[in-house]
């Protein structure tokens, strides 16, 4: 089977998306006013790709699998993409005529990471991931009058060649010791240290390019500079959807690992010292992107949990926890870009008298922070549960005790954002009054909101979703 | 064996060619010559293609790498203006410079002793694959990353505009 176009329906509507974006920029100014129409067009693309739940199969000679991972995360992307371009929309700190290229930008590193989700061999996943990241690169400097975002996007271009360079490197020893780049085939090969050490390596340098863009811990530390240097909409991109490619590739790759072997052991460690030292160091951070930067790296570890266990509930556990993950960090990020009016980065102190000056946002933040600590009712103690069970199952009892240590600590500083907008007082202005938010938003930072907390009492309505993608990466199809 | 060593000596004779312009690159103080250093280790890939029996990706290596993305350097070190005493004029500290080796070396000395020790089996006879095998090698179980290494070019090039260009003022 080389191509059946409706298995490609979700990735053909956003490329005609694309198209329509790629009309605009070139397009007279006054045709920029259908931009306002891209939230809901991407919204409609979550539609897409729910209706195309049903269909699996092999395309492009065995390096396309559409199954129901893939359409998984598909769903999930355009829900990031469409929340994400109706948090973007009214960027303060984006030069006007810059607007039809940012959202393109959007738009087609969002197209990376769907046919990253399909991918199932290595030269397309890689090929993949920099289309994503690529785009990334272009968007993070467009943050008018702002020279830390030039420096933000420096030193996410340059160490991502580093590290794209050195996957590549890990692609060819792998390339060289199996003599093929497709899953279905390097899933029966060796991955032992003592009879193929090469192919090992290799490896291990290839699963660096995704610990990249995941933030996990020996190339985390792009993560705080570029969200801090980045404007906030940009930044609320960044953290969330490049997670759940580089989540939807880690879960096709475990196929290839397998308890028993080393490389799991690196794993689970690397997850360890990811999660401890994202909380420690959250622990003393002033800027609230900063904060979450940091709060991202020990998320990743979290996730790792899922992945290292290697099993379908694993597997399950963490796609659910990337699609938590992405909730309830763009619900905290709405209530920053929706606070940040001229768009400048926002301190702790920010956050003063949030509950005088608009209660909606304050309880919008404190859903988030409650589910990022993963406190129930929320979906972040859910997808917590569904992680640490699957690891303990599979007998990593040392790593899900660290976990929950670390929640223990990060409850500190989540919580922390929650005492700055409830028991602090607003600054008055002049006349004694307190400024109320503008534009609060909060029909849609209620609804993120709102998806947190049903995904914490009902989970099972995503969840069974989450175990098909789960048991689907079990199998690659013949 | 006479062919042998005349094998050995051919191949470290490339591999001395290529690790001279590297070193060239990185210490030479003018930018030209230190582009004349890099182009010599390209030239020095190129050969190593050729020993290894892939005369066409030997040819590439010379028409893009040297050909091309040299000529490209050049006219940017042209079209930039530098002067001797800007920052980087200045040379490392040693302390610096010793670190720095030190984390180039780490990872070449580590891979390259274990593909010395426990090399992969491998072909002793390079054979030599047709180009038009490449080719459907290419359009066939390749054919995805082909196609998405032009969308990669375009979303490269659109970014280079966005982020380097004034937009023309509209009227």
């Amino acid at each position: 089977m080389i191509f059946q176009i409706e298995l490609f329906i979700p990735e053909l509507y956003l490329l005609a998306l694309i198209g329509g974006l790629f009309v605009l920029t070139v397009g007279p100014q006054s045709w920029w006013r259908f931009l306002r129409y891209l939230p809901l067009a991407a919204g409609v693309g979550i539609g897409v790709a729910a209706l195309s739940f049903q269909f699996s199969g092999l395309m492009l000679y065995g390096a396309y699998q559409v199954d129901g991972l893939s359409q998984f995360f598909k769903l999930a992307i355009f829900l990031g993409l469409a929340v994400t371009c109706l948090n973007a929309l009214n960027q303060p700190t984006l030069s006007e005529e810059k607007r039809p290229d940012y959202f393109l930008f959007l738009c087609l590193s969002a197209l990376g990471l769907m046919l990253l989700s399909s991918a199932v061999e290595l030269v397309t996943i890689f090929l993949a991931l920099e289309l994503a990241s690529y785009s990334l690169y272009a968007l993070i400097p467009l943050r008018s009058k702002e020279p830390a975002a030039a420096e933000a996007g420096i030193k996410y271009i340059l160490f991502g060649a580093v590290v794209t360079a050195l996957a590549m490197y890990g692609l060819s020893y792998i390339l060289g010791v199996h003599h093929t780049t497709y899953l279905s085939e390097l899933m029966t090969k060796t991955w032992s240290w003592s009879e193929a050490p090469a192919a090992l390596i290799g490896l291990t340098l290839f699963l660096g390019a995704l610990f990249y863009k995941l933030a996990l811990f020996p190339l985390h530390f792009w993560c705080p500079d570029v969200y801090e240097g980045a404007s906030n909409e940009t930044a609320a991109f960044v953290a969330t959807l490049p997670k759940l490619g580089a989540v939807v590739v880690l879960v096709r790759l475990s196929t290839l690992l397998d308890p028993s072997m080393e490389v799991t052991m690196l794993l689970a460690v690397l997850a360890a010292v990811s999660m401890t030292f994202g909380n420690l160091s959250a622990l003393v951070q002033n800027d609230l992107k900063r904060l979450l930067g940091y709060s991202s790296v020990s998320h990743a570890g979290y996730v790792m949990l899922g992945i290292v266990a290697g099993t379908a509930a694993g597997l399950a556990a963490a796609a659910f926890y990337a699609v938590v993950y992405l909730l309830m960090n763009l619900a905290c990020f709405w209530v920053i870009c929706r606070l940040s009016t001229d768009g400048r980065n926002l301190k702790l102190d920010d956050l003063n008298g949030l509950y005088q000056r608009s209660p909606g946002l304050a309880l919008v933040l404190a859903v988030s922070a409650f589910a990022l600590v993963g406190l129930p009712p929320t979906a972040g103690f859910m997808g917590k549960l569904f992680l640490l069970n699957s690891a303990w199952m599979e007998g990593y009892h040392w790593l899900v005790i660290i976990a929950v240590l670390n929640s223990a600590i990060a409850i500190y500083y989540y919580l922390n954002l929650v005492r700055h907008a409830y028991t602090r007082e607003a600054p008055v202005t002049a006349s004694g009054e307190v400024q109320a938010v503008p534009n609060p938003g909060l029909l849609w930072g209620g609804l993120l909101a709102a998806a947190v907390l049903w995904l914490g009492v009902a989970p099972a309505t995503l969840f069974s979703f989450a175990q098909l993608a789960g048991a689907a990466a079990g199998g690659v199809l013949p | 064996m006479p062919s042998q060593s005349l094998a050995y000596a051919v191949l470290f004779g490339h591999v001395a060619f290529i690790v001279v312009g590297a070193l060239m690159t990185v210490l030479s103080q003018n930018l030209v010559r230190a582009l004349v250093g890099l182009i010599m280790t390209l030239f020095g890939v190129a050969g190593l293609f050729f020993l290894m029996s892939a005369p066409f990706i030997g040819l590439m290596q010379i028409l893009i790498y040297v050909g091309a993305v040299s000529i490209l350097i050049f006219f940017a070190i042209m079209l930039t203006q530098s002067w001797s005493s800007g920052d980087e004029a200045q040379g490392p500290s040693r302390k610096r410079a010793v670190l720095a080796s030190l984390t180039a070396l780490a990872p070449a000395l580590f891979l390259g002793l274990t593909i010395i020790f426990k090399s992969p089996p491998s072909l002793l006879v390079a054979e030599e694959t047709e180009v038009s095998a490449l080719g459907r090698f290419l359009l066939e179980p390749y054919i995805l990353p082909f196609e998405l290494i032009s969308l990669l070019l375009t979303v490269a090039m659109a970014g280079a505009v966005i982020l380097g260009f004034e937009r023309r003022k509209q009227r």
